[in-house]
């Protein structure tokens, strides 16, 4: 069977559906636009001769101000001036009609030669409009926008202004004309304003919760002299059945003739879409009404906070839940991607977010705030975390902060609804891994949730889970919050040691490497090395079963500490679970980084007595003993670049490289940065000898001849070909980083 | 975000017991990096407190190395606009002086290392560094002498390149000393030595220990490296004696200065390193 394309099978069924019945659907219908002003609108004309005629358009002027809209009354005052030379008078007349170009009034008076003539139309103040004068309903027939002119003069001259003055009633009219567009009723009670020509209906849309009522009150002026009309309310289903309908009769000549009690009352179990329409339908008459739209059970609206996140910010009005990224949020992440912000602008600007406040119907939709007044917007429980990451900044201030207009003596931001019925102002975060409640308030409504969202509230960690990234910049996923609270158990498989001292929390604030901030993995290890060897970086220890990451030196503080950054002088105090470990001395370490000098102070190998060195904790005299990052001692680790040029073949000297150089080099960095992981040497007997028995970097004395440690006769040695670039599984099993 | 290396893989050998991890690793960036150089350590007086990490006496001169490293795959031009002090911009983090501002003096060549050979790069001429190569400027460091705790940052000012320059070290932390003491005395002199070794000849060095003998006889790295002077020299008994006086200088606690401020471990790998090469004199 073949299938039409979809868009030809929509428009097959929906024919097929309109021979039976109409169902009608809508998105909220704009109200009719409405200046709100008084304006006046001139057209001159002037000929000699006649008969002439001549046309004005008020639709012709693309300013919207200068046409008739459903708010608007008007009048018309002209000016005629007879200029001879003829000694007949000229019969001016001006006819009106609206935007059907329906004519619906014509004026008509006489000039006497060489004189003015004017006058106003209707006499004020019974402007056309106002009080049933066949204008100014919802209605494009009863709006006025073509102007005729005309005279019957021969041989005369003639000169004409004519000033439409136009004058806007708002709130009036704002029912739709079709029940394919009705003023959609998000908020009740509701009263609207109006005027009704003989048989007009404005339409009206209303949900009704299950057990819901629309009730309709009001009062009815009905203008005509001399007959009654007759004025229903009728209630409509979406496939425009007529529900339900009420009549009132207004007597001629009444004003303000009350009416009550016009109701529908939702009786099934699902809410309920009823169009309401006001009718009036007696020839001639015009009703002017005043009714009150109230639906019963319907929750009254919601002032609701939303975020707005994105790149750029771009929040959807209509679907205002469906587009709130308070949830996904994740300070100084990039909501799309999960990357960071830049550094230069967390520790500037901050990164600009929108908070929008709005009030929300029970259907979710953005209504007009009730009641008039600002939103005030505040923050509380706002942390305050030293600098920006883990081991970057200095800033103890906020972390986030508002950017708005400060309400006048009272705290809090003041920001008025704006036409789109949103307040929003701008908020700014400042840390990477701050938070802080965010609050709305208006008159007894507010609002408030917690940024980053967290759902279980006891970790400070976002419910979105945060991003990790490689070191090549590679998404590996995202890590969620599993709820625990403080230190993790990062793991290496084979490896009975657990944790890398740096708590859940921290890992998620993240740190500074390399100029980017990234996030780390709490069930990962995480090792950070600070290597003045600015080309090799960590040489050989690359291939640790850990996350290495290389920092810069501004990136790690005086003393080394990679999260010297764990104190909160803000809401909720100093990280919990922040890492100190207690050293053999007695004293408390916290976790450091691993520094790889390029120690060019030692150039004897006699002194050196090696390539390298690690300050390794003295656990008692004269034992040191490796560990994880934080036993090591100031001196840190270095590598004695000058002494592999003097050892390594064939140049001896201290300043000509040779090709082993780089080799020797990323060995040694590996080996000492084994020693800051807890790894011993390893000694390969009978020492001082040179078999090709080396698996690891980690070797030591490994040279065929005791002192100088090198081959005496210059040949190639041990050293120089048989060493590794790997550690052994025995190494890997006493890495320890925390 | 740095690009992906291009190798990278993982074999398990297990019957061997041996975990192999090859391929080259880091990201690719030309680093900068600003390293003081031309310094001897801290052995006969206080050490520095941290965060300075080197102490300087006030007639001492300050040496710093200024070096980019190309880790990236491909050659990268590097174009220095006059080759002088305008190349970097000295920024004053913290200092006893208030106002201070520090000077580089740039020398008139750069020192280029690649493929294992050395050559020189003149100043203001732009250059190609070629994968995994690098350049080395030296520079000396001016600034007040007054003593305290000094912090700088070097930030490259006017040099440039084809891609962006990654600085990796540019904080240069020292204390500066007066020379008040005879401990002080014998640091400067003990330096002077090294210096000499390192770059002098036989006659520079044996002026330097001299004069260091001269404020402290007790010194075991004067015999140290008289000793080591006359182990190149072939002076085997003069090398001999020389070390012999250092090991009893070290074993006996004579050298005070030595025993009571340098690094424990150090001083034992000292006198470790001093056995051995006495024993393995002819």
């Amino acid at each position: 069977m073949r299938c039409h394309a979809p868009q030809t099978r929509l428009l097959l069924r929906a024919l097929l559906t309109a021979s039976v019945s109409l169902v009608w659907s809508q998105n909220a219908a704009a109200e009719p636009y409405c200046p709100g002003t008084y304006r006046t609108v001139v057209f001159n004309g002037a000929w000699v001769g006649g008969p002439v005629t001549g046309q004005h358009l008020l639709s012709s002027d693309p300013d919207l101000n200068k046409r008739m809209h459903p708010c608007d009354m008007f009048w018309v005052e002209v000016q005629a001036t007879d200029s001879g030379p003829d000694m007949y008078g000229t019969a001016f007349s001006l006819e009106l009609r609206n935007l059907n170009n329906t004519p619906i009034n014509t004026i008509s008076f006489s000039v006497p030669p060489n004189q003015t003539n004017s006058g106003t139309f209707p006499s004020i103040p019974n402007y056309w409009g106002k009080e049933g004068k066949y204008f100014g309903t919802a209605f494009p027939v009863n709006l006025l926008d073509v102007l005729n002119v005309s005279t019957n003069a021969v041989d005369s001259g003639l000169s004409y202004t004519i000033t439409v003055h136009l004058i806007a009633r708002p709130g009036y009219n704002r029912g739709g004309t079709s029940i394919a567009a009705p003023f959609i009723v998000q908020n009740t009670d509701v009263t609207f304003l109006g005027t009704l020509a003989t048989n007009q209906q404005q339409y009206h849309k209303v949900t009704l919760p299950p057990g819901g009522r629309v009730t309709v009150f009001g009062t009815l002026s009905n203008w005509h002299p001399t007959h009654p009309t007759y004025y229903r309310t009728r209630f409509y289903n979406a496939g425009w059945t007529l529900l339900k309908q009420q009549y009132v009769t207004v007597l001629e000549n009444s004003t303000d003739f009350p009416f009550v009690n016009h109701f529908y009352l939702n009786t099934g179990p699902l809410p309920m879409d009823v169009y309401v329409a006001f009718l009036q339908y007696v020839t001639s008459a015009w009703v002017d009404f005043r009714i009150t739209l109230q639906v019963d059970g319907l929750p009254p609206p919601q002032l609701k906070l939303f975020l707005e996140a994105d790149e750029p910010l771009s929040f959807n009005l209509s679907n205002p839940a469906a587009d709130d990224d308070s949830t996904n949020y994740v300070p100084g992440s990039k909501l799309a991607t999960g990357l960071g912000e830049s550094i230069s602008v967390m520790e500037t600007t901050g990164q600009a977010v929108e908070l929008i406040a709005a009030f929300v119907d029970a259907s979710g939709q953005i209504v007009a705030a009730p009641g008039t007044g600002d939103v005030t917007f505040d923050l509380t429980d706002v942390s305050a975390f030293t600098g920006i990451a883990m081991n970057y900044g200095t800033d103890p201030g906020p972390d986030f902060e508002l950017s708005g207009p400060a309400c006048t003596g009272g705290p809090g931001w003041c920001v008025a609804f704006g036409t789109d019925n949103t307040a929003r102002i701008t908020l700014l975060a400042k840390d990477y891994g701050g938070f802080a409640t965010v609050t709305a308030q208006r008159g007894a409504s507010s609002a408030s949730f917690r940024l980053p969202k967290d759902g279980n509230n006891v970790n400070w960690l976002p419910e979105a889970g945060w991003h990790v990234f490689d070191t090549f910049g590679q998404d590996q996923g995202v890590v969620p919050d599993d709820g625990s609270v403080g230190d993790d158990l990062d793991s290496t498989a084979g490896n009975v040691f657990v944790g890398d001292g740096l708590s859940q929390f921290e890992e998620f604030r993240g740190f500074v490497t390399g100029g980017i901030h990234v996030r780390t993995n709490p069930t990962d290890k995480d090792v950070f090395v600070f290597s003045q060897f600015f080309g090799i970086g960590v040489g050989d220890a690359a291939t640790l079963p850990v996350t290495v990451h290389q920092l810069s030196d501004v990136e790690l503080d005086g003393y080394r500490r990679i999260a010297p950054n764990y104190q909160n002088a803000g809401s909720g105090g100093s990280i919990p679970g922040h890492f100190f470990g207690t050293l053999a001395s007695g004293g408390q370490s916290e976790q450091l980084a691993i520094i790889v000098f390029n120690n060019d102070t030692v150039t004897s190998p006699l002194t050196a007595q090696g390539f390298g060195y690690t300050q390794n904790q003295e656990v008692s005299p004269n034992n040191y003993v490796p560990g994880p990052p934080w036993t090591v001692g100031p001196l840190a680790s270095g590598v004695y670049s000058v002494v592999i040029r003097v050892l390594s073949p064939t140049h001896d000297d201290q300043t000509t490289p040779d090709a082993f150089d780089q080799e020797k080099t990323a060995q040694t960095i590996a080996h000492e940065i084994g020693h800051n992981l807890g790894m011993y040497d390893v000694q390969h007997f009978p020492v001082d000898t040179c078999l090709p028995i080396a698996d690891t970097v980690m070797i030591i004395k490994y040279f065929p001849g005791n002192n100088p440690p090198k081959n005496p006769d210059g040949s190639p040695n041990c050293a120089w070909y048989y060493i590794p670039h790997w550690y052994t599984s025995v190494n890997l099993n006493q890495l320890q980083v925390r | 975000m740095p690009g992906r290396r291009l190798f990278a893989g993982v074999i398990l050998l297990l019957l061997l017991d041996l975990i192999i991890v090859f391929g080259n690793q880091g990201p690719q960036r030309l680093n900068l990096g600003v390293i003081l150089r031309e310094y001897y350590g801290v052995v006969y007086t206080d050490q520095p407190a941290l965060p300075a990490r080197h102490a300087y006496f006030d007639s001492e001169q300050i040496v710093v190395s200024i070096e980019i490293a190309n880790t990236t795959d491909r050659s990268h031009r590097i174009s220095p606009t006059g080759y002088s002090l305008k190349e970097f911009r000295v920024i004053t983090r913290q200092s006893p002086v208030p106002g201070q501002v520090g000077r580089l003096v740039m020398d008139p060549q750069g020192r280029l290392l690649a493929g294992g050979i050395v050559s020189e790069v003149d100043g203001g001429r732009p250059f190609d560094l070629e994968p995994q190569a690098s350049v080395t400027w030296r520079a000396t460091f001016e600034t007040e002498a007054v003593p305290g705790y000094y912090e700088f940052q070097i930030l490259p000012e006017t040099l440039s390149a084809d891609m962006p320059i990654s600085p990796q070290a540019t904080l240069i932390r020292y204390e500066m000393r007066q020379i008040n003491t005879v401990a002080a005395q014998a640091e400067m002199a003990r330096r002077r030595v090294i210096r000499e070794y390192n770059f002098g000849t036989d006659d520079t060095v044996a002026d330097a220990v001299s004069t260091l003998l001269g404020v402290y006889p007790e010194s075991a790295v004067a015999y140290q490296i008289t000793g080591m002077v006359a182990e190149r020299g072939k002076r085997t008994a003069e090398a001999r004696a020389a070390y012999s006086q250092a090991i009893q200088l070290l074993s006996t606690g004579a050298d005070r200065l030595q025993v009571q401020n340098a690094n424990r471990r150090e001083t034992q790998s000292l006198l470790s390193g001093l056995k051995k090469a006495l024993q393995a004199l002819p």
